[in-house]
């Protein structure tokens, strides 16, 4: 164990977390569900004062197959491409009832959420815009690195080397083959005051980070990496652990960016293999260890160009 | 014309089956389509497949209602949906199971069709390593009804999937030669469980709401994801220091803290992930199988 995490375990008790529950058990998530993971904790930070524009995706089919929803908080479906957009909407509604004195004043969290293709393919426009208007509202991104609920197709996001149907992996093809894009890094560069990345394998990080941005005056942007145990092709009782091992392998790493400050959230001492990350999915099934070689060699410089950044502040 | 409905969950070839079934038809001179249904859900999820085999063309596209033979490749399915229903007097139920005939006929107050059962499980962990069902399941479906012939599906086994067919080829063999059947002529076929609904029950376009719109805070607790398990998570909460961590852990927020501060499982929801037994830093939660 590292620092860091016994270090979380000594501050950190769970059962001292809220225990009403926004996200109602039901859902259609599959077994060891990364994602309704998330929803749930996200909601029980942010409590009962919550709207929630969400994106087509896992998350939306998962919690609303009609005539049913999951959520106990205002929710509404909007299309992949304007999200953001749409918890714009929200928010400026709200504001000129608050100014027009039709509803009473109080702080309303305005949440927009989407998958990793509803943000970083399809809803980046919106949500640029959103970010550039400088709307109070929090931008929450679920990664779970593909479009899943269609059955596994490569988003932007989808790592480097990973099998996905549209990123097969055969004689001619190694999966998907370009970088995870840095969506975090696009948020970043609109200048809001808060950005951070997440994990639901670190729930403590996770609901600070909830809190910080919901205290944020202007847009958040959160990105949670959420594993999917059907595509990413794991047993589903290990969902927890390879969330642990992403961040421990150095693949995602915990940080935020405080009015353009960045810094290590969760700082991993004894890193390790890379290899041990992507032996444990199925989806990396086909590298070989040249393959492997260049991902951790990838990692680390990106992880030592993440360190210097963070200590330069 | 001969209708067959298979069901199973998503994740044990229930679709593959049902093709893999017509093409052997085809492939025997007959006339036949596949064709599966199943909601957003993935893994675990109930799912409902159809084939239809004729000697002409066959002109429906609809999902079959009316089932000569209805296959079920997983024993906790039963629990989840009305498998029986429309099945017709005198046709056929085919069930993974452990139990006999007689006795599942009586657990589940059938009459009035014949009843197959196989344990496929075994035989799918035996020669395929996997509960998975589908194979073996054929093999019974071919012995009460002999739909498509063995040599032309065990041709297709071996061209589509080379790597595993031989091994599928021995638990579709062993599931033929195993599997037990018994006719009851007297009493009617029961339609399940009410509360249970199938894929195909859900409301039309003419009676939902405008927009679609859900009134009801939370309502996805009438849908019980229990069904899904197939293993279980077991306490000994004696061993149990009420860390909380299964309860945070949980996807489905399917862990409730009593009074007492324990922490119970909620069977109607909890879909059997195993993250609780893996996370509890102390082994007080194992997985144990559904059936036990």
């Amino acid at each position: 164990m590292d620092m860091e995490q016994s270090r979380q375990k000594r501050s950190f008790a769970p059962r001292a977390l809220p225990h009403e529950e926004y996200f109602a058990p039901g859902h259609r998530g599959c077994q060891g569900c990364g994602p309704a993971l998330a929803f749930r904790h996200i909601l029980k930070a942010l409590g009962p004062n919550t709207v929630v524009a969400e994106a087509t995706g896992c998350g939306e089919i998962i919690s609303s197959p009609y005539p049913q929803s999951s959520w106990r908080v205002p929710w509404i479906h909007t299309a992949f491409e304007n999200t953001a957009a749409t918890a714009a909407g929200i928010e400026v509604a709200y504001k000129v009832l608050m100014r027009k004195g039709r509803i009473p004043e109080e702080r309303i969290n305005v949440v927009a959420m989407a998958g990793d293709g509803g943000t970083g393919d399809i809803g980046l426009q919106a949500l640029s815009g959103a970010l550039e208007r400088g709307h109070d509202f929090i931008y929450v991104c679920y990664d779970n690195e593909a479009y899943m609920n269609t059955g596994m197709q490569r988003s932007g996001l989808t790592p480097f080397g990973a099998f996905t149907t549209t990123s097969p992996a055969g004689k001619v093809s190694k999966g998907q083959s370009t970088w995870k894009k840095d969506v975090p890094a696009i948020a970043a560069a609109h200048h809001i005051p808060y950005v951070a990345t997440a994990c639901i394998s670190y729930m403590s990080d996770l609901y600070r980070k909830i809190l910080r941005a919901a205290e944020a005056r202007g847009p958040a942007y959160l990105h949670v990496l959420a594993p999917c145990p059907t595509g990413w092709r794991y047993p589903s009782e290990k969902t927890i652990e390879i969330g642990r091992m992403a961040v421990r392998s150095g693949v995602f790493n915990l940080y935020e960016i405080v009015d353009g400050k960045k810094r290590l959230t969760v700082k991993v001492r004894e890193r390790l293999p890379v290899s041990e990350y992507i032996k444990a999915q199925g989806r990396f099934r086909h590298l070989t260890d040249e393959d492997i070689a260049y991902i951790q060699r990838r990692v680390y410089e990106e992880y030592e160009a993440l360190l210097a950044e963070a200590a330069q502040i | 014309m001969i209708e067959v409905r298979m069901h199973g969950r998503g994740g044990q070839g229930v679709v593959a089956s049902a093709e893999m079934l017509a093409v052997s038809a085809i492939r025997d001179g007959k006339y036949a389509q596949a064709f599966p249904s199943f909601g957003p859900e993935r893994r675990g999820a109930p799912v409902v497949a159809f084939c239809r085999v004729d000697d002409h063309t066959i002109i429906t596209r609809e999902p079959i209602s009316v089932p000569d033979v209805v296959v079920v490749l997983d024993p906790t399915v039963l629990r989840a949906v009305q498998a029986t229903a429309g099945l017709k007097p005198g046709g056929k139920l085919v069930v993974n199971t452990c139990l006999r005939p007689e006795e599942l006929a009586r657990d589940l107050g059938v009459g009035g069709c014949t009843v197959a059962t196989v344990d496929a499980n075994r035989i799918a962990l035996q020669f395929i390593g996997q509960a998975i069902t589908n194979t073996a399941m054929l093999g019974a479906l071919l012995k009460v009804e002999p739909v498509a012939s063995l040599e032309v599906l065990y041709g297709l086994l071996r061209e589509r999937f080379p790597a595993v067919a031989d091994m599928n080829i021995q638990a579709l063999q062993a599931a033929y030669d195993e599997t037990s059947v018994a006719e009851f002529v007297m009493g009617d076929i029961v339609m399940g469980d009410k509360r249970k609904k199938l894929v195909t029950d859900l409301p039309t376009w003419r009676t939902i709401d405008h927009a679609c719109i859900v009134f009801e805070p939370g309502s996805s607790v009438q849908y019980y994801t229990g069904d899904w398990r197939s293993m279980r998570p077991d306490w000994n909460s004696e061993k149990c220091v009420k860390c909380g961590k299964c309860w945070m852990y949980c996807p489905e927020a399917a862990i409730n803290v009593d009074e007492h501060r324990d922490y119970k499982v909620d069977y109607d929801y909890c879909k059997g992930c195993g993250i609780c037994a893996e996370e509890c830093p102390y082994g007080v939660i194992v997985m144990v199988e559904e059936c036990e």
